[in-house]
């Protein structure tokens, strides 16, 4: 059996400790925002973290019931997020084995970019349902009929991970063949 | 299937030990095995090439179509 060049075993390592630390930075600064929305007076450092669609001091002004509702919105997003990122590592360490073409790696590719895909639609989507809660339910009362905000950023991200999706679906095309071909002799 | 697969007939003629063939062909034993049985999906040119160049024999020898076997 080949073995897996050690360059492709490193990189495959370190973009999976990557994947877990940027995993756990989100959970940490979605946490963070939610539970600490303006640290105390009196600090050398201030933390200024605001979720996308809300201004700065948004959250730190709602009492505790209407923070949760407005971070309750966000937990689609943060569970698919979580799940990608689950799939991707479980590939990166199929790849370290130098199981590159197996049913199972290829599955959680095509898993995680899906996901990802997935992931990006609810974080618009949730990005807009704050800006609703808050001008609706919890704001001043303003009318707002409706509301589009989209950058040119999210829009070529969505594209991304649609065309990551689409590779994903090649690689099943040459995992199939790879399989074909083991049964060459 | 239709192709039948004569190798353990040739390795009887030329007695020789399934273990040489395929060590001499770079195959494992249990895909020489694979193949004696015609369990495999196909046999690449190379391989065929060295079990004839080592049983001294054509293609011929060893794989032949029979009609009665064929899928339609």
């Amino acid at each position: 059996m080949p073995t897996t060049p050690s360059t492709v075993r490193k990189l495959s390592r370190w973009i999976r400790y990557a994947a877990i630390l940027f995993v756990m930075a989100v959970i940490a600064i979605y946490l963070a925002t939610w539970m600490l929305p303006q640290l105390p007076d009196g600090h050398h450092a201030v933390l200024m973290l605001h979720l996308a669609g809300l201004p700065a001091n948004a959250l730190s002004t709602m009492d505790f019931g209407d923070r949760a509702l407005v971070a309750s919105v966000s937990i689609p997003y943060l569970a698919t997020f979580i799940w990608a990122f689950h799939r991707l590592t479980r590939m990166l360490r199929n790849f370290e084995a130098g199981r590159f073409f197996e049913r199972e790696t290829v599955s959680d590719l095509r898993a995680f970019s899906g996901l990802l895909l997935v992931a990006k639609f609810l974080s618009l989507a949730a990005m807009h349902a704050r800006v609703w809660l808050l001008m609706h339910l919890l704001g001043p009362g303003k009318k707002v009929v409706a509301m589009l905000n989209l950058s040119s950023d999210d829009l070529a991200i969505l594209l991304l991970c649609a065309l990551f999706f689409a590779i994903a679906g090649m690689m099943e095309e040459g995992r199939r063949l790879a399989e074909e071909n083991r049964e060459f002799v | 299937m239709a192709i039948d697969i004569h190798l353990d007939v040739m390795l009887a003629r030329r007695k020789v030990k399934s273990k040489d063939l395929a060590a001499h062909v770079g195959i494992t034993e249990q895909n020489l095995s694979l193949l004696k049985s015609g369990k495999v999906k196909g046999i690449r040119f190379a391989t065929l090439e060295a079990i004839c160049e080592y049983l001294d024999c054509q293609p011929g020898d060893i794989l032949s179509w029979s009609k009665d076997d064929a899928v339609s």
